[in-house]
């Protein structure tokens, strides 16, 4: 592999410079998002600056228990942004989440590395921080998706519930549709997303791997195991999630907890 | 013996007092119906009575046992129907199945039973393929009916089961019930109710 060319610091600086653009645009139509435009610019350069830091610190030492703490880090942040942009209550749903978000980042991470790049080490920093961070923040998604959909229902069709359970029907039964319906809402846009790969766009692995100056074939291969990986990511997580969380949603009798959601409160 | 006890009870719906330190004894195929103007929440006596609602002060007393104690157990023995009908997507055949493939469900029909039904509601058989949805508020209120009457569980809960039936077919449901060995419990704000259901009259 001959590597990619660097960017000088000079060139960097031009990439800036780049942002004269939509600030010129942004002045004459008098938009007024210069302010938080600019903040974001900062914020997204400083955080990368830290990773890349930080990042060369891991890859460095690569010691097993250092990248074992990363990969732990990784997924508490995960938990946190999913309880988070779900709405729910964090004391009750931090467990629950995690655990679902880290024994599926596990599994794959484990499988992939293992199984299909072959190295003996699955905790390699540098194959490990890659595919944990691209499969959780695609998993991310599906399952803040899966989480909005599935409370969202079940507090609108509250009456629907008590029906079925009056019915006769299980828990699980009644809450069957919603289950359905919630997880296919997460997993349509990543099959959507399979079907018009490299036509519609080309995902920032393989461009990354051919900058990086792989063969395209290696390159794809790698793309194809990953979107694969990431499909059936969403599919475990999204199990999990919902079962562990349905778990800390009801009470014995059935009843839906009056306490599980931020900021919205009903009876 | 007493079958449902109310003992001195308080509910309250919406931050109001709806029953106050209220007591009742049902026996077993009494015919009870609670009154009161729409809107002052008295489907909240039978979410009471189902374990959907807390109770503010007292007890409820199935055959001397508290009923929160057991309430997946107490629902299984109501025939019930729901104030809002909107409870279904889907085939209304559908519907049949699904309910009758809970766990615990315990529905039986047979085309038989399920005809003599449409019967009854003066429904047509094509009903059963149309899609819940569509359906008018009639004819969903007439299939919940159904299902109430084909799951034939001990106790008949049904809110405002006569809310949206024209006037010679309210006569034909509330004579039937009438006539049943069950004890059925009513909610309504219609006054058509004869003098075999006793009234209780909820709110001011």
């Amino acid at each position: 592999m001959e590597g990619t060319i660097d960017i000088t610091n000079i060139a960097f600086l031009a990439s800036f410079l780049l942002l004269l653009i939509p600030l010129l645009i942004s002045h004459f139509l008098k938009l007024k998002i210069i302010k938080e435009f600019s903040i974001s610019i900062f914020r997204m350069t400083a955080q990368l600056f830290l990773v890349g830091i930080f990042l060369v610190f891991l890859f460095d030492y690569n010691n097993l228990l250092l990248n074992i703490a990363w990969f732990l880090v990784m997924v508490i942040f995960a938990g946190f942004s999913v309880i988070n942009a779900a709405n729910l209550k964090l004391k009750k749903f931090f467990f629950p989440i995690t655990l679902s978000l880290g024994i599926t980042a596990f599994l794959m991470m484990a499988y992939f590395n293992y199984v299909i790049i072959g190295i003996s080490n699955i905790f390699d920093a540098r194959y490990m921080i890659a595919i944990v961070g691209m499969i959780l923040g695609n998993i991310l998604r599906s399952n803040i998706i899966t989480l909005n959909n599935f409370y969202d229902s079940i507090i609108k069709e509250k009456e629907i519930m008590q029906f079925k359970f009056t019915m006769g029907a299980t828990l699980y039964e009644s809450l069957k549709q919603n289950i359905d319906r919630s997880i296919k809402s997460a997993l349509k846009p990543v099959i959507a997303n399979m079907a018009t790969i490299g036509i519609v766009f080309l995902p920032g692995m393989l461009t990354g791997q051919i900058l990086s100056g792989a063969s395209p074939y290696t390159a794809i291969k790698y793309q194809i195991a990953i979107m694969i990986a990431i499909f059936v990511a969403s599919s475990i997580s999204l199990a999990l999630t919902l079962s562990f969380s349905i778990k800390q949603s009801f009470d014995k009798q059935m009843g839906l907890k009056g306490d599980i959601l931020n900021n919205k409160f009903y009876n | 013996m007493v079958y449902i006890r109310f003992e001195e009870v308080t509910i309250k719906a919406g931050g109001k007092i709806l029953l106050k330190d209220f007591i009742l004894d049902i026996e077993k195929n009494d015919k009870i119906i609670f009154m009161g103007k729409s809107g002052i929440g008295k489907s909240t006596i039978i979410k009471t009575l189902l374990g959907f609602h807390q109770i503010e002060k007292g007890k409820i007393l199935f055959r001397n046992k508290e009923i929160k104690n057991d309430l997946i157990n107490f629902r299984k023995k109501f025939s019930y129907l729901p104030q809002n009908t909107n409870i279904y997507q889907g085939k209304v055949i559908e519907l049949f199945q699904e309910i009758a493939s809970y766990k615990n469900s315990k529905l039986l029909y047979d085309q038989k039973s399920l005809d003599k039904e449409l019967k009854f509601f003066e429904l047509e058989k094509d009903i059963l393929k149309k899609d819940f949805t569509s359906l008018s508020g009639g004819e969903k209120q007439k299939t919940l009916l159904i299902l109430a009457f084909l799951l034939a569980r001990g106790i008949f809960l049904l809110d405002e089961p006569t809310a949206s039936l024209d006037a010679s077919m309210k006569n034909k449901v509330i004579k039937r019930l009438e006539g049943m060995n069950s004890t059925i419990i009513v909610i309504s704000h219609d006054k058509g109710w004869n003098n075999k259901f006793k009234k209780i009259k909820v709110g001011k």
